[in-house]
């Protein structure tokens, strides 16, 4: 390695004032994500619900396709097919995947190679970082959660011929995919931020989602507990118990729904603080 | 003071009971200064104060014109850091990690890309800077950290211990970048290390602190000047009697490799006095040669009178 013959050369641009820090975060996130090896792996196995709820929504829509109908319960409504599709177990396993494969690295690796010095002698804030993090990994959960709601919207419109849409329908469509995306996206920047072991912050995620499940399938005879309150403690039932509740599914009390929604925020609430907290002080 | 490149005023700085820094005062103007100090001195404590790293617990200070306890977003717009250590994300290539830090000092994506080209090539970089920096020698990665350091062109540049763990052609490359930088007078700069000679290499002016105090800050030349001139001399035959006129004359000795002898005059006293002391003790001399005094002596001797004190 040679030293240039040409000297310094000054810099004659200026540097932009205004905007959003974690932009740079966030775009820098996207495409890293992107380019990892078994990322379009991941992507197709992810889009597998969307391709299978495209034929339940186009097949609902075809009158020689009626009889499926009966059938299949799922497909008797609009609301139950849109219900079906967000709180399958299946998609809400993969959006759980998708956070840690996405973000289980996010500060971990920051943390690990001593990188916040660098960082924060920058114009960057922590709550630019954080959110900047926190964005990215939004990005790729709803890219396969509200993105592909959108396009089964799209896709009934188009195949129905009519613009007229439930209203209920359009907005739990639209809300719905918020709840997984910050539940999971808050418990990843949580997990990474308390460890500089990426791997350690991935499997840390994991077997908080799988463990919670677990806990609460544990029938404990009792008085005081039983099967349908100990739900409460799964990540999963309480995502599913808000999606009874937008989409008026499932028979049960609406206190149930916005109890889970409250649990929802609270341990995504806890994870954003701890990571707020973990993020060097130089910020 | 509006052309003032910082100004601080009491600063005091405490880790629990310990005390890091112990009301600073220091009033400098644009240029190239050398942080020195030994191990807890308090030189890292200071930098992490003037790039917000840190809380102000006591005194004022204004880096650049910038408030420095609350224009903490603006004083980094315009400065550089080069941190000690490793801090390098190894999944990143050199390109990427300069450009990603361009953007995040407010460069535009397309314009940091281009402006980190320029400033890998700059520092050496050739292809090197598309391959990741787990491949970096230690020497590259000083480097990149330099480059990301520059890459917004700032008028004020932070390096802290820049040359620490290279190789000596690393090491002299990186001085040869510093100096240039500091010859075009576009950026000051605030080096900081317990390498003296590096700083005697590119540094016009110093600040010694010690015990969380500064102990001086003032320009080399002054510094060796007012230390007064020191000579090397070799005598035939016994040395003593003539050693013993000089100290009678406020000279302080020590000597050196072989026969020789370092004497450090006081100030004042011209080195011609040696050949008349030399006549009257009835010791000739072999050997007489004016040098400068060393940074590391300069440093030792303010460190020993601080002691002293």
């Amino acid at each position: 390695m040679e030293i240039r013959e040409t000297g310094y050369i000054p810099w004659q641009g200026t540097l932009q004032e205004s905007g959003w820090r974690g932009w740079p975060i966030f775009k820098h996130g996207v495409i890293t994500v992107f380019q990892r090896k078994k990322a379009k792996l991941l992507f197709a196995f992810a889009a597998l619900p969307f391709l299978i709820f495209a034929v339940a929504v186009y097949a609902s829509l075809r009158p020689e396709l009626r009889m499926m109908t009966h059938m299949v319960k799922e497909l008797s409504s609009d609301l139950s097919i849109f219900h079906t599709f967000y709180t399958n177990n299946f998609l809400l396993f993969t959006l759980a995947i998708l956070a840690l494969f996405s973000g289980g690295d996010a500060v971990a690796l920051d943390r690990k190679h001593n990188a916040f010095p660098l960082l924060f002698a920058r114009p960057l804030s922590r709550f630019d970082y954080l959110t900047g993090k926190f964005s990215y990994i939004l990005f790729y959960i709803l890219l396969f959660s509200l993105v592909p709601g959108l396009l089964l919207l799209t896709i009934k419109v188009v195949f129905s011929g009519s613009l007229s849409l439930s209203l209920r329908l359009v907005f739990a469509a639209l809300v719905y995919p918020l709840a997984p995306a910050l539940l999971f996206g808050s418990l990843t920047l949580g997990f990474s931020s308390v460890t500089k072991n990426e791997h350690v912050a991935k499997v840390s995620i994991f077997g908080f989602y799988v463990a919670s499940n677990i806990l609460s399938n544990i029938v404990l005879p009792g008085r005081l507990f039983t099967r349908s309150n100990l739900g409460f403690l799964s990540l999963q039932q309480n995502l599913k118990r808000f999606g009874n509740l937008l989409f008026g599914f499932g028979g049960e009390p609406a206190w149930k729904g916005l109890l889970a929604i409250l649990i929802i925020f609270f341990w995504s609430g806890l994870a954003l603080w701890i990571a707020y907290r973990r993020i060097g002080k130089e910020g | 003071m509006n052309d003032s490149l910082l100004l601080l005023k009491d600063i005091s700085y405490s880790y629990g009971k310990v005390k890091a820094l112990d009301g600073v005062n220091l009033l400098l103007t644009p240029g190239v200064y050398g942080l020195l100090g030994p191990n807890g001195a308090g030189k890292s404590t200071l930098m992490k104060l003037l790039l917000g790293f840190l809380p102000f617990q006591t005194g004022e200070g204004s880096l650049l014109g910038c408030d420095v306890r609350r224009e903490k977003a603006l004083l980094r717009r315009r400065v550089g850091y080069m941190p000690e250590g490793e801090c390098l994300v190894p999944e990143m290539s050199g390109v990427e990690v300069t450009a990603y830090l361009g953007e995040l000092s407010g460069m535009e994506g397309t314009e940091a890309m281009k402006r980190a080209h320029e400033v890998l090539y700059y520092v050496g970089f050739g292809e090197e800077r598309y391959r990741k920096a787990a491949t970096y020698s230690t020497g590259m990665k000083q480097k990149l950290k330099l480059a990301q350091a520059i890459v917004h062109d700032p008028p004020l540049l932070f390096l802290d211990e820049p040359t620490s763990g290279m190789d000596p052609q690393g090491r002299k490359e990186l001085l040869e970048l510093v100096r240039e930088m500091a010859a075009l007078k576009r950026m000051s700069i605030l080096f900081s290390t317990h390498l003296l000679p590096d700083v005697e290499e590119t540094c016009d002016r110093v600040i010694v602190l010690h015990r969380g105090r500064v102990l001086a800050t003032e320009a080399l030349s002054v510094l060796r000047e007012r230390n007064g001139d020191a000579v090397e001399i070799e005598t035939v035959g016994p040395r003593e009697p003539l050693l013993e006129r000089l100290a009678r004359e406020g000279c302080r000795s020590a000597a050196m490799e072989g026969e020789r002898v370092r004497v450090v005059l006081p100030k004042g006293l011209p080195p011609s006095r040696i050949w008349t002391l030399a006549g009257e003790a009835d010791t000739p001399l072999r050997r007489f040669q004016p040098v400068k005094s060393t940074l590391e002596e300069l440093f030792l001797e303010l460190l020993e009178k601080s002691d002293g004190n």
